[in-house]
């Protein structure tokens, strides 16, 4: 399910994987290439033919966010101009009451 | 190593009678046209002019010299005078006495230098935080203004009284909750990197207090956010053409973050900076010297370590992940910072490596308003100023960031001239 992918997949109990839960869909982060794309809107349009549903297009990061069933990871990736398909991460700080932040 | 060019002289610090003269300016016409042409117009005798570095070497005349300093002042060229010296090539014991006696007392690279009036241990004081001194942000001249400066955090506490005449640009990517700061975190971190250095009621604990800020909202009250908001902050932060962009959050894993790598290129190719925490999973005092977690390990992030007062490693701060990227660039202070807070509190003592990262933020912003510089040639410079510690790089990078003293331009002599104008 994972895919064998470089950068390999986080892990540690810390990390709640997206993709471990039982939505049928997942959020995801797609890393375009914006040297290599004609535009980024073209690409969001293209993913969105693979069946993303885009929530952001995030032209000065280079970057699209949106939805999509968990087995269309392969597919999105595959998109000319995309160089990674990532599931959203969560990130959390410490309580405010913390001493350490 | 390099034989000396021409050594006359006994000893490495003799002077050979000619003097050498420096423009040290980016301007190339400067260099390439109009400085000889001063030296060719004062007459003086011109042993070597080397253009590309604004560098002339020319046979003693008092007279002369001092037309062509009066020439310079009213051109407003950057212009010093040194007498020449010979040197020799290091390869044998360097003579200390010569070395440490002869520099120049106004040569910032002599390490014995006293022009820092704080020294570590630090402490907070009635006017600074031993944080604003350490970066050495009051001596520095500079105060971020005319730099935007976006962090992506909390939010921030609008309403604080000591950012009450500051331009803020606030902005929420927390669904269904507004710019404010229902946390704290983002109001301290703003107020490390740019608050302010006199707030009368409390001691500064600004580094950059006349930054234009930008507060994007990435993590919600309860402190959590994801890539989603996160990413959609940078983006605005670079839309907003920030030249410093500070990420005091972070997550425990090793895994580099592909967007974070891009995202972090795009910054830089568009003159901006991201800074972020290495991260607080060390527990050092039970051998665990942790590791730099995502976005701070992308190559293209610059990530902070914490340090205390006394600048030894704190025990939380992460160490570098051997991998590329996952180095640990720069550290700062992060141990029992001062800082604003939101809510009826206003101000906290807290530590984390999310309180060093506002300092480097800050100290981006001094050096941006000074240098000029951005994205890589900023990167590249708050590493080359930053103190050298003895401690392994691993933990602490390239050391504390600190922003250079105020440099005056040699421009005019000391004394009033006597000589005629020129026209």
């Amino acid at each position: 399910m994972l895919g064998a992918r470089a950068w390999g997949r986080p892990s540690g109990p810390d990390y709640a994987d997206p993709m471990a839960q039982d939505e049928p869909t997942t959020a995801w982060i797609v890393t375009v290439d914006v040297h290599r794309s004609a535009s980024l809107d073209a690409v969001a349009s293209a993913l969105e033919d693979c069946g993303l549903r885009v929530d952001r297009v995030l032209p000065a990061a280079g970057v699209v966010h949106g939805r999509a069933d968990r087995d269309r990871r392969e597919a999105l990736a595959a998109v000319d101009g995309v160089t990674s398909v990532d599931p959203v991460r969560d990130v959390s700080i410490a309580p405010p009451d913390a001493d350490v932040q | 190593m390099d034989a000396a060019p021409t050594a006359p002289g006994p000893t490495s610090t003799a002077e050979t009678g000619r003097w050498l003269v420096v423009v040290d300016t980016d301007d190339v016409d400067v260099r390439h046209r109009e400085v000889p042409e001063m030296l060719d117009a004062e007459g003086l005798s011109v042993v070597g002019y080397y253009p590309r570095l604004g560098v002339a070497v020319v046979e003693r005349d008092d007279d002369r010299l001092e037309g062509l300093r009066l020439r310079c002042h009213e051109r407003r060229r950057p212009l010093t005078l040194l007498p020449e010296r010979t040197y020799q090539a290091l390869d044998r014991p360097v003579d200390g006495t010569a070395a440490a006696g002869a520099d120049s007392p106004t040569n910032p690279a002599d390490p014995d230098e006293p022009a820092e009036p704080a020294e570590p241990p630090f402490a907070d004081t009635a006017e600074h935080t031993w944080g604003v001194q350490a970066v050495r942000a009051v001596a520095s001249g500079a105060t971020g203004a005319g730099v935007k400066v976006a962090v992506l955090d909390t939010g921030f506490a609008a309403d604080h009284p000591d950012f009450r005449d500051r331009r803020v640009t606030a902005e929420s990517f927390i669904d269904d909750e507004g710019p404010e700061d229902g946390h704290g975190h983002g109001t301290h971190c703003i107020g490390t990197a740019c608050g302010p250095r006199a707030p009368g009621t409390v001691r500064g604990y600004g580094v950059a207090p006349e930054a234009e800020i930008l507060a994007g909202k990435v993590l919600g009250a309860d402190g959590g956010g994801s890539d989603a908001s996160i990413l959609a902050g940078l983006d605005w932060a670079l839309q907003h053409e920030c030249a410093v962009i500070s990420m005091s959050l972070g997550s425990d894993v090793r895994e580099v973050h592909p967007p974070y790598v891009a995202a972090g290129r795009r910054a830089l190719e568009q003159g901006s900076l991201i800074v972020a925490a290495a991260g607080n999973n060390a527990s050092r005092s039970a051998g665990d010297p942790g590791f730099v977690g995502a976005p701070a390990n992308s190559p293209s992030v610059m990530a902070v370590g914490a340090i205390d007062a006394e600048l030894r490693i704190a025990d939380f701060s992460a160490r570098t992940l051997p991998r590329r990227g996952g180095q640990v660039d720069v550290a700062a202070p992060g141990v029992e910072i001062f800082s604003s807070w939101a809510g009826e509190q206003q101000h906290r003592t807290i530590s984390g490596t999310s309180m060093a990262t506002p300092h480097v933020a800050g100290v981006a912003a001094l050096l941006a308003e000074s240098t000029g510089l951005r994205g890589r040639a900023l990167w590249a410079t708050i590493v080359q100023e930053a103190v050298r510690l003895d401690l392994p790089s691993i933990d602490v990078g390239s050391g504390l960031t600190v922003v250079p003293p105020l440099e005056r331009p040699a421009e005019g002599p000391a004394e009033e001239p006597t000589g005629e104008p020129t026209a």
